[in-house]
């Protein structure tokens, strides 16, 4: 029996209607879920974007020994300053260290007290011209003569980086997480319709229908679904971004989460595609169990 | 005598789904203010490196990174109630008893 074109847009179109109540419901699921799935993808590319925030601009210090010989540090401030990688270079002696200490640790008295200017090293402070040369720069001067330590501000903040990317690495996981668990509720939809039509597959059998013939306006039923769905909830993404946008203007502390539209459009979509794919490959599944007759 | 509860029905992994996704979702804000104060604090932290090698901070850990620590804790306890729901929902849907019979009838 051969497939037509009107044949499948006729029965998938009828099936809808038919199903109007169990339509809605699944597409409703879809929209929900993927709205959540897209959700924890942009709040991961938020996380990603202030985690380069944080490492990006910052510079890298090259601590001297305290004994240095004059000659040697002046070498190696030539050497930083002939460096096309470097945009801003800076030499701290230790009183100007001692003066930041004082001023860093002001609440803290007894600890200014304990510390004196001799304690602190002497440093140049490097602003590479770009992040990923920060390395580049510090890796020259590593096991120079004179150096003790080269600092990566990337050091600094290395267990919030380690935070950061293990909650991206959780959110990615519920994302994973909850798109399954609505594939396979998409499924059970799909395959309570088919279910009540059991007779009428079974009929459609015996009568000479191939399994294509009977499986593909239901697939395209699903698709329409998860489609429909994923499109909801891709207008739901670019109505929220929107709005959380205008609500952090002028919030520092989160405001360097939000995504740009270029992610939302991406992350969008992703989610159609998803949604097609979900409700697509749901009901073939489904439908394939009640073919077997 | 004992009483057995009736096997949960499509309506109420629905319902738990509905559920968790709007735990999920206010577990995702949760956290990532929770993860904001921390960046905050720890931008406000000093790290002075001695002469003799050694490290010292204007703050410790455990003062700018609790906010951090709670919200991985809740971005993994809605995973892992994610994944007890998705178990669930498989088996709800894989159980074996409404395999229709050669004519399509139910068993």
């Amino acid at each position: 029996m051969a497939i037509s074109v009107d044949y499948v847009v006729r029965e998938t179109a009828t099936n809808l209607r038919r199903n109007l109540l169990m339509t809605t419901a699944a597409i409703l699921t879809v929209a929900v879920s993927l709205s959540l799935v897209g959700a924890a993808l942009l709040l991961r590319q938020g996380v990603t974007r202030a985690t380069l925030q944080w490492q990006g601009g910052v510079e890298l210090s090259i601590f001297l020994n305290p004994d240095i010989a004059a000659t040697q540090r002046d070498a190696i401030k030539t050497q930083l300053d002939a460096m096309p990688e470097v945009r801003r270079v800076a030499y701290v002696d230790q009183e100007a260290a001692y003066a930041e200490f004082k001023q860093m640790f002001a609440n803290s008295p007894d600890m200014v007290e304990s510390v004196s200017a001799k304690d602190l090293p002497p440093s140049f402070r490097v602003v590479p011209r770009q992040p990923e040369l920060t390395e580049i720069v510090g890796q020259r001067f590593n096991k120079r003569e004179g150096v003790k330590e080269v600092v990566y501000a990337e050091d600094m903040v290395e267990t919030l980086i380690n935070f950061t990317d293990f909650l991206q690495n959780v959110i990615f996981a519920v994302a994973g997480v909850l798109l399954l668990s609505a594939a396979l509720l998409i499924l059970n939809t799909i395959r309570m319709a088919i279910f009540a039509r059991r007779r009428e597959v079974a009929v459609m059998k015996l009568v000479g229908a191939t399994n294509w013939f009977i499986r593909v306006p239901f697939m395209l039923e699903g698709m329409v679904q998860g489609l429909v769905g994923a499109a909801a909830s891709f207008l739901m993404l670019v109505v929220s971004r929107g709005l959380i946008a205008s609500a952090l203007e002028g919030n520092h502390l989160i405001e360097q989460f939000v995504v740009s539209s270029a992610d939302v459009m991406g992350t969008g979509l992703f989610i159609l595609a998803m949604g097609a794919l979900v409700g697509g490959a749901g009901s073939a599944l489904a439908v394939s169990r009640f073919l077997d007759v | 005598m004992t009483a057995t509860r009736p096997a949960p029905t499509e309506r109420d992994h629905w319902r738990r789904q509905l559920l968790l996704t709007l735990v999920a979702v206010a577990g995702g804000i949760v956290s990532l203010r929770l993860m904001a104060l921390s960046v905050a604090r720890e931008r406000d932290v000093y790290l002075v490196i001695m002469a003799d090698g050694s490290r010292v901070r204007s703050a410790s850990y455990l003062v700018t990174l609790w906010p951090a620590a709670v919200a991985l804790a809740a971005a993994f306890g809605v995973f892992a109630s994610l994944v007890v729901h998705t178990y669930r929902v498989a088996r709800f849907t894989f159980r074996s008893d409404i395999e229709p019979s050669p004519t399509g009838e139910l068993p």
